[in-house]
């Protein structure tokens, strides 16, 4: 076959370990990206089919304790079903019923036939009065079969289906049968719908707001909101969000590292597709021929990082899921889907490949090629107008978003526009600010660090157009490691530090639905319990103020103010706790207030819709602001007129023994089911469990990525300093001992690599600190530990490998060298 | 240059009287023997020869006569099996040992190479500063001398050009500005002509006599063009790797026959 195909192929013998080498690189990337995105697409799946097969779509649950004796009316299940937000209804019926005279407390459930009511149950049949579903355990206690009949309170019901026992729960002796005839047994009033019923809500409605209004409909009522999974969901939904993000960092870092290691190859290749052009190949064919060589590269990695993949997901992530600790998930290998990441990444990699072939096109035939080859690294009108109009955007993006007063939303998209458009006029411009400052510090790099250096900077300036490709993949991992790693020590921190901020005291009781039978009393109730010290209540509300003549809305607080300052949170107060105000300290620092002034405040009436004055009241103290910043304290006993007692929101619980405490205060769930009950110790253990998941993911991903980027560039350069050895060979002719030449060459790559280390963190913090001017209040955390010992690693290894190769050449015999 | 002035062209032929010279470079029973596996090839065979100061000599010879294996000993880039060299009457003792060796080279030799072996990556002012660098010249004394070179051999105007970016024998040029900017007591030309065409060639070669006359420049000069070989004071004949013969020329018109004549005797084994 003579085609330019078959000449691609047989070209690549030239470079055969370089396109081992791209192929290489593809294949772990491809490897990391799907064996990740399919975890955690089979780790979704399983948890929505545990929670579809406990809950069903059901997502919430109301109804009576059997120890009230009350009933769900037919009009109060219509009146569920007007509210907003709730897409179905479907009434239970609850007893215990006796079974063939040998089981008497058997739980029997009156069901309807509705989708819902299956969802939790999981059965397919529809029931009639004469029918009966039991679970497998009763089935096999009777040793009964589908289609066979059993006895029931006293009536024979044929076996419409068997349940089978759910994996990882405790199989219990359950039947099922018509809510009508559970109805009947249980005395109960026609007009009644059922015991409790479930609700399901339209989706991405929140279950709590539904949840305040079925207890506005009835305060009695007994509502639980499916959120027993709301850790493991939480936690999955933002891996997988860090995830996509990270496997769009590893394909950009496979991209540039890609656009070094093709570099090389089409070096080994280039002198043939010169003698190609020379021969009267067209740039396009040229460009068609190296196309074909890095489709082909691209595919093969591709596919056996997809095949790898299968290997990883089919035989060892099941340990690495057990190492790592994360939510465990099916070991599935969805063709499509993976199918569907390959094409993508193909597709994205083959940008990159692009890059290169576009370069190959503008390959001059032999005689033409070193006049043209050798450009020097200049300044041309592309640039400056590129770099004026980035620069342009970016100020422009950055002036807005500091003039828009409104919009949120809208701000941090034009300050993430803005970033993105900095970092490329960074990119742009850092090149050319790098060789100027070469220039302009030879000489003092001469008196400073010697002739080997200043020979080294000299001879590196032409060398950076050459070298960018690797400049890019360090200046690519560097900012992205700055970005990541920063990025998750500041997650770290502002979630331990609002765990801090939010549990003053061990244990934290919410009255999430405000529900006003949560008083004082109970607290003191709380504080009687053995292993309790002690516990008092807060409640967030607003009014009015006016300062410096102007009314403005005031978030405030009521607290405890004596438990403050029993804390020594509150260092003191001068007054009357029932008619005074604690201010913080900043308040009073912006609005000039002292202790004693009088600060008038008013009360919104939604029905009039308008402020009604509540009169004046003094400051009794002034304090450093310690709750969630918040500026204005009330005591318990303080009243503003016009305005009611708000409703207790947080009972702060200080124990010395928190499983005691926390089996002690389980009491209150059953009379308030919507009470949320959280201990610090668990919420940081969980808040630890997902950072160091996430950091176990982010190293490993890392610890590949750094791993392969060294590959690349260590071998970029090491073949770029090897074409030169007859250079180097000439400096020793010249005089340059051996060892001079070692440092020479360690100056040259080492200059590269700082250049790539210092521009990548510099790009990766202007990135982290610009985009954290989205929300200024959020601190920004940077991780330098890891910057330091990744750039600590990067230099050791540059060092060691290249004073190998230093060594090497600068012992050659020089008659050989000078060839 | 091919405007060269014929006067001092022909001065600049005329030969100096060699007692009148000092000694610069004598080499005593030197022999290079490369050893293989299984066999060992005699590239020099115990050669003595004197060199004196300003004088040019050329060493002509068949491929694999041992010239610039000659060179390669002199420049320290390879150890002789035996024999010594002796530097204006001193022994240069173990010179072939780093870092000594790259001491001797840019201390004692300046050379230029056929194919020119400029560094492409920097200017022509940076190649020709890069002894002086090496020798921890001051800056200031650095530039003075380039441009004072450059200005010299006529390639000033090209002083921010990259070697790519010149003809073979204005890269020549700038690569004997490099050889010579430290005033090395002995050039050593490895080919310097043979990349080059008949009018670059006499060009380089009447440049070459320049620095030699005006510099009192030691020249020793590799090749197998007898044309080039006229310009030198003396020929030296190689084959198999020991001189066989010499002429001194006399800068007459009959020196290219009698060089000729004698090359053709030396490649036949006449000698």
């Amino acid at each position: 076959m003579f085609n330019l195909r078959t000449i691609a192929f047989k070209l690549f013998r030239a470079a055969s370990i370089h396109v081992v080498t791209c192929m290489s690189i593809i294949t772990i990337s491809i490897c990391l990206i799907m064996t990740m995105s399919l975890y955690i697409y089979n780790a979704k799946a399983q948890m929505e089919d545990e929670i579809q097969a406990l809950f069903g779509n059901a997502d919430i649950t109301a109804g009576y304790n059997p120890e009230q004796h009350q009933w769900l009316s037919e009009y109060q299940i219509e009146q569920i079903k007007a509210l907003h937000g709730v897409e179905s209804v479907s009434p239970i019926s609850l007893t215990h019923t006796d079974v063939e005279s040998t089981l008497d407390t058997v739980y029997t459930l009156g069901v309807e036939n509705d989708s819902l009511v299956r969802s939790k149950y999981d059965f397919q049949s529809s029931l009639q009065l004469q029918d009966v579903i039991l679970s497998e355990s009763l089935a096999q206690f009777f040793d009964k079969q589908v289609g066979e009949s059993i006895q029931i309170n006293g009536d024979m019901f044929s076996i419409k289906e068997i349940l089978p026992t759910m994996k990882g729960v405790e199989s219990i002796y359950l039947a099922l049968l018509s809510n009508d005839v559970v109805k009947l047994w249980m005395q109960n009033d026609p007009n009644n719908a059922g015991l409790f019923t479930l609700i399901e809500t339209k989706e991405d409605f929140n279950p709590t707001l539904i949840a305040m209004d079925l207890k506005a409909l009835d305060a009695s009522l007994r509502v639980d909101i499916t959120n027993e999974y709301d850790f493991v969901k939480r936690n999955l939904q933002s891996l997988m969000i860090f995830i996509i993000v990270l496997s769009v960092f590893v394909l950009l870092i496979t991209g540039v590292l890609l656009l070094s290691t093709f570099q090389l190859l089409f070096y080994k290749i280039k002198e043939q597709l010169m003698i190609l052009r020379a021969l009267g190949a067209t740039s396009k064919q040229v460009g068609h021929l190296v196309l074909v060589q890095l489709t082909v590269i691209n595919s093969i990695g591709v596919m056996l990082g997809t095949c790898l993949s299968l290997l990883v997901v089919k035989y060892g992530l099941a340990q690495l899921i057990d190492t790592l600790g994360f939510p465990k998930g099916r070991l599935d290998f969805p063709f499509l889907l993976a199918m569907i990441i390959a094409g993508a990444s193909f597709t994205i990699l083959q940008l990159f490949a692009f890059v290169q072939v576009r370069k190959s096109m503008n390959l001059l035939p032999m005689q033409l090629a070193s006049d043209k080859e050798m450009l020097t690294f200049r300044w041309t009108k592309r640039q400056t107008i590129l770099s004026i109009l980035m620069a342009g955007i970016a100020l422009v993006c950055f002036i807005s978003a500091h003039v828009q007063e409104n919009g949120h939303g809208q701000k941090a998209l034009l300050i993430v526009i803005g970033t993105l458009f900095s970092c490329s006029f960074l990119l742009i411009v850092m090149p050319f600010i790098f060789t100027g400052l070469l220039h302009i510090c030879l000489q003092p790099i001469r008196t400073i660090f010697g002739k080997e250096a200043y020979l080294a900077c000299q001879q590196l300036i032409p060398q950076v157009r050459k070298n960018i490709p690797i400049i890019l993949s360090i200046i690519a991992l560097m900012t992205i490691l700055t970005f990541g790693s920063s990025l998750l020590k500041t997650v770290q921190k502002n979630d331990t530090s609002f765990i801090e901020q939010s549990f003053e005291t061990s244990i934290v009781l919410k009255n999430v639905l405000n529900d006003i039978s949560f008083t004082q009393e109970t607290v003191e109730e709380i504080e009687n319990l053995s292993s309790v010290s002690y516990a008092y209540a807060t409640s967030f509300h607003r009014f009015e103020m006016q300062l410096e003549k102007k009314w403005d809305s005031i978030n405030y607080a009521t607290i405890d103010v004596e438990q403050y300052v029993a804390l020594k949170k509150i260092a003191s107060y001068e007054g009357d706790l029932s008619n005074g105000l604690v201010i913080s300290q900043t308040f009073a620092n912006k609005h000039g207030l002292k202790v004693g002034d009088k600060l008038p405040l008013a009360v919104y009436d939604f029905s009039t819709r308008k402020s009604n004055p509540a009169g004046e009241f003094p400051i009794i103290a002034i304090t450093p602001t310690f709750l969630r910043n918040i500026d204005v304290y009330l005591d318990w006993s303080m009243h503003v007129p016009g305005k009611e007692t708000p409703p207790i929101y947080e009972i702060m619980v200080e124990t010395a023994d928190v499983d005691t405490a926390l089996a002690q205060l389980s009491y209150l769930q059953k009379e308030w089911p919507e009470l949320q009950i959280t201990n610090k110790e668990t919420l940081i253990a969980e808040s630890s469990e997902m950072f160091y998941q996430r950091w176990s993911l982010f190293v490993g991903v890392f610890v590949i990525l750094i791993g392969a980027t060294c590959l690349g560039v260590l071998q970029t350069l090491l073949h770029s300093i090897y074409v030169k050895r007859s250079d180097y060979a000439i400096q020793r002719f010249l005089g340059l001992s051996p060892n001079g030449l070692m440092k020479l060459i360690l100056t040259q790559v080492l200059s590269f690599i700082l250049y790539g280390l210092a521009m990548g963190t510099l790009i990766g913090l202007v990135l982290t600190k610009m985009l954290a001017l989205v929300d200024r209040e959020a601190g920004v955390f940077i991780d330098f530990l890891t910057l330091g010992s990744v750039s600590l690693l990067f230099l050791l290894l540059t060092m060691i490998v290249f004073s190998l190769q230093g060594y090497w050449i600068s012992r050659r015999k020089l008659a050989n060298e000078m060839i | 240059m091919n405007g060269q002035n014929p006067l001092k062209e022909m001065i600049n032929r005329i030969p100096i009287p060699r007692q009148r010279l000092t000694e610069v470079l004598r080499i005593e029973g030197m022999s290079k023997v490369f050893k293989h596996k299984n066999h060992s090839i005699t590239a020099l065979k115990n050669i003595h020869c004197t060199i004196y100061q300003g004088e040019m000599v050329a060493i002509m010879g068949t491929s694999g006569s041992g010239k610039s294996t000659l060179l390669n000993m002199l420049s320290a880039i390879d150890e002789p099996t035996e024999g010594a060299i002796f530097l204006f009457g001193k022994q240069a003792n173990a010179i072939y040992q780093e870092p000594r060796a790259s001491n001797f080279r840019k201390e004692n030799i300046g050379f230029i190479f056929q194919s020119f072996h400029l560094l492409k990556d920097l200017s022509v002012e940076d190649n020709i500063a890069l002894p002086l660098i090496l020798n921890d010249v001051a800056s200031r004394e650095i530039q003075e001398r380039v441009q004072q070179i450059m200005e010299k051999l006529g390639i000033a105007a090209w002083h921010k050009h990259r070697p790519h970016e010149l003809s073979g024998g204005q890269q020549q040029r700038v690569a004997i500005a490099r050889a010579i900017i430290t005033n090395p007591p002995i050039l050593l030309a490895d080919e310097p002509t043979g990349a080059l065409d008949f009018n670059t060639t006499n060009d380089i070669l009447n440049l070459l006599v320049q620095v030699q006359k005006e510099q009192t420049q030691t020249i020793l000069l590799v090749t197998h063009d007898p044309h080039v070989a006229t310009f030198a004071d003396r020929v030296l004949f190689f084959h198999d790797g020991t001189i066989v013969d010499s002429y001194q020329n006399e800068r007459s018109p009959h020196d290219l026959d009698m060089i000729l004549s004698k090359f053709k005797a030396v490649s036949r084994g006449e000698y």
